[in-house]
């Protein structure tokens, strides 16, 4: 047998009571909500307004920071390595009131002769990057929304998607405040990109389920469930792949976020949307 | 395989990859300026303005960066209170000089002869140049302009005598520097032609025919040094022999001409160093005028040189085109030079972020091995999971070909390929090994379906393109509002997702589908 089917039989989720499976990840939404309201979202330099300095080919000392620090008279700085094989260096963030000259100075008196790359975003257009980043994931939901319920055309499956959706960005939100991440532009994208990943596999379950009159519900989930996470599966792989690889705070922040964003769509998918349809399914044949 | 060949649809799959490898290889992709290092600025207007003052906004905030030579200046609109510059492939030296231009009111300046006729600050008032057809020499215009009483009469005072001399007009002079080149350079510089004449208002204009010898040390002003070199080696000594009060040094070379430590070793004498590239289509007489700032020699008409100043001050400079878009070209630019370059609104740099070139093609390097090494993971769990080859194979070679389409369209209508862009492929090709998948399963379901009641052939392909099409147009639909909002870099992300969703659902898929069934059936 196939591993693949192995590890499958293992979790199928079709075993368990459908009423047990959605209370999980509801459990895990309600934790996001938390965690999100205690922790709070960190704004990135880009929205908040500030400075980052990258610096590749050298090697990364800790005390670096307090150099920064001290010479610039600005103790929000935060230096740190980044991580890949393919090569050294690190980033610097600063407040915004730092003269990016002035820095690459500094950092050039420790490291002669290395190119140092600047990007300085003033806190109006910071703000501005962030109103318009809300109303894009605004916009983004809304238009999601809209098109999933004139696929399916029945309240409640299309409504399971759409809270699919929205719970993946908590998750993926929460994520980000526990790890430290940063709310960027780059990961508002992820987070756009999210809506759509996550959007894929719960229209493949909703559709299957649906339109699968021939084969029992379980058959049908399980079809669906061998599909989806095959889906998920070889998209978290390039991801990490890509997060592995890349040193480019664009490519790693979308890249990271999308990945937990999809283990938490794993579970809203397969544990909760999964119990919702099975739920309504039954409902359904009971009225008729 | 023969049969998957004759196939339409992937014969059409097959053509427009080709197709695309063509346009790629003639046409080249354009990359952004994160993967090639450069500057980007985002100016922000103190209040939104119409597409007329933001097209006068750019075209001046053009013109004054010209003089740094950089051919590749993009200056653009972005919403309506801000205005990106993007100055590709620069160095950090350039860099600054781009933020002091961006940052600094515009200095215009008048010399005869090498001394200072009018300043910008004497200008009180530029008319609306005027074009006249003429039936044979072309079409003739003029700009008029008027400065006070008292600069008037110095302008009289300077221009005494000085009938045929060229007025030089300078915008954004370097005062008060050292200018160092090589002394081949230096010999073969010429003056600026011109065929443009100042001259006072109504009255008949005579130019007096003058030889051109006017030295370029004079017409350049004497608080302007020049200093020459035949071997690099030679420089530093100039300079300590060199007595003056001059805080800048300007080097008219290359790093290869004047290596990196010279040039540092002029900082540390306490000048302040900066470097000018002659930019390719520069003669090198033009090099030199744009790096003292000379936009334009109009010739000083008889009527001006008598010493007595005009009761009202005022003068026009008067040319002749060839066309009349060239004649509202040159009066234009004409007219922003005598207002210093002024902006008609105040901007405030809000960003700026530089990219060094070496930082880009690293990234470049970096996303291409981990490219591969994407598809290498997803053939591994393709490969897992359907335990066959001739499955795999086809998922990637699929993936590959829609990323040879995306790059081909991005090459066509001259879409810049960025680190967000990139982000957007990788998206695209996300989804359709996800739709791939999608197939592959419900074209198997379909062959191994004899125990289960089985629905035909058409309804099952109609099934997993239901998947395909709901799925894409919903991220179409998330990322739609991004293109429009266009944050930034973002914009790039958005479309060109949007680009390899639309190239999936309409050429990729349909070629997959059909590979999939013959080769399923063959089993």
């Amino acid at each position: 047998m196939n591993i693949f089917e192995k590890i499958f039989d293992k979790i199928d989720v079709t075993q368990y009571n459908y009423k047990k499976l959605i209370i999980l990840p509801l459990i895990i939404v309600l934790l996001s909500v938390i965690i999100i309201s205690t922790l709070g979202i960190n704004l990135g330099v880009d929205l908040r307004g500030g400075t980052l300095a990258t610096v590749q080919g050298v090697e990364y000392s800790p005390d670096i920071q307090n150099y920064l620090i001290t010479n610039l008279d600005d103790s929000t700085i935060k230096v740190r390595s980044i991580y890949s094989p393919l090569t050294k260096g690190f980033i610097v963030e600063t407040g915004p009131d730092i003269d990016s000259a002035e820095l690459i100075r500094l950092i050039n008196q420790r490291y002669p002769d290395i190119d140092v790359s600047v990007q300085n975003i003033g806190p109006s257009l910071g703000a501005s990057f962030l109103e318009q980043g809300i109303k894009a994931v605004l916009l983004a939901f809304l238009f999601m929304a809209i098109i999933v319920f004139i696929a399916f055309r029945l309240p409640i499956p299309s409504s399971t998607v759409v809270f699919a959706a929205f719970a993946d960005m908590l998750i993926a939100l929460a994520f980000m405040s526990v790890a430290g991440l940063e709310l960027s532009r780059y990961t508002i994208a992820a987070i756009l990109m999210l809506i759509g990943y996550s959007v894929d596999t719960n229209i493949l379950l909703t559709a299957r389920v649906l339109k699968e009159k021939g084969d029992s519900i379980n058959e049908s989930i399980r079809n669906a469930m061998s599909t989806g996470l095959a889906m998920t599966l070889t998209t978290i792989s390039a991801l990490m792949a890509l997060y592995i690889f890349s040193t480019s705070e664009v490519l790693d922040d979308i890249a990271i976020v999308l990945i937990f964003g999809l283990i938490g769509d794993l579970m809203m998918t397969w544990l909760s949307n999964t119990g919702v349809l099975k739920w309504y399914i039954i409902r359904r044949q009971g009225a008729k | 395989m023969n049969k998957i060949l004759k196939n339409g649809r992937v014969l059409l799959l097959i053509i427009i990859v080709i197709f695309s490898g063509i346009t790629i290889y003639f046409n080249g992709i354009s990359t952004g300026l994160d993967l090639e290092g450069g500057t980007l600025v985002t100016l922000e207007l103190e209040r939104a303005v119409t597409t007329d003052v933001m097209q006068d906004t750019v075209t001046r905030l053009e013109l004054r960066l010209n003089r740094l030579g950089i051919s590749d200046v993009n200056v653009r609109p972005w919403g309506e209170s801000n205005i990106m510059v993007e100055v590709s492939g620069t160095s950090a030296e350039k860099e600054a000089s781009v933020i002091k231009i961006l940052q600094e009111q515009g200095v215009y300046e008048a010399r005869i002869d090498g001394v200072v006729a009018v300043k910008g600050s004497d200008i009180v008032r530029v008319d609306p140049p005027e074009v006249r057809q003429t039936s044979y020499e072309g079409i003739n215009w003029n700009v008029p302009f008027t400065i006070t009483k008292e600069a008037g009469q110095t302008f009289a005072n300077v221009a005494k005598g000085k009938g045929g001399y060229p007025v030089d007009m300078f915008l954004d002079r370097p005062a008060n520097s050292v200018i160092i080149m090589n002394n081949n350079m230096y010999k073969s510089l010429t003056g600026l032609p011109s065929d443009l004449n100042i001259s006072g208002i109504d009255v008949n204009v005579s130019i007096p025919e003058i030889e051109n010898v006017f030295s370029i040390e004079r017409r350049i002003g004497d608080d302007i040094k020049i200093l020459t070199f035949t071997d690099s080696s030679e420089i530093l000594s100039l300079l300590k022999n060199y007595v003056g009060d001059k805080e800048r040094v300007i080097v008219l070379a290359t790093e290869n001409e004047v290596g990196k430590d010279i040039y540092n070793e002029i900082s540390a004498m306490g000048f302040k160093a900066e470097r000018e590239i002659m930019s390719e289509n520069d003669s090198q007489s033009a090099y030199f005028w744009r790096v003292v700032g000379l936009v334009n020699s109009p010739i000083l008409s008889e009527n001006l040189a008598t010493g007595e100043a005009s009761a009202t001050p005022s003068y026009v400079i008067q040319g002749v085109s060839a066309t009349s878009e060239e004649a509202i070209k040159e009066t234009s630019v004409l007219k922003v030079i005598l207002q210093s370059g002024a902006l008609p609104v105040t901007t405030e740099i809000v960003g700026k972020s530089f990219i060094s070139p070496t930082l880009g093609s690293e990234f470049i390097r970096q996303i291409l091995i981990a490219g591969l090494a994407a598809l290498l993971a997803v053939a591994a769990i393709v490969f897992i999971r359907y335990r066959k080859i001739y499955i795999s194979v086809p998922i990637i070679l699929i993936s590959i070909s829609e990323i040879i389409i995306i790059l081909g369209v991005a090459s066509v209508i001259h879409w810049t390929i960025d680190l967000a862009a990139m982000a957007g492929i990788i998206a695209a090709i996300g989804t359709g090994v996800d739709h791939q998948i999608v197939i592959t399963d419900e074209s198997l379901m379909e062959k191994g379906g004899e125990k289960r009641k089985r629905k035909s052939i058409k309804k099952r392909v109609e099934n997993a393109f239901f998947i395909i099409f709901t799925s894409a147009f919903t991220t179409i639909a998330a990322m739609a509002p991004l293109a429009y909002l266009s944050l930034g870099m973002l914009r790039g992300f958005a479309v060109t997702t949007i680009i390899g969703l639309l190239i999936g659902i309409t050429i990729t898929r349909p070629a997959y589908g059909n590979i999939a069934k013959i080769l399923l059936k063959n089993q």
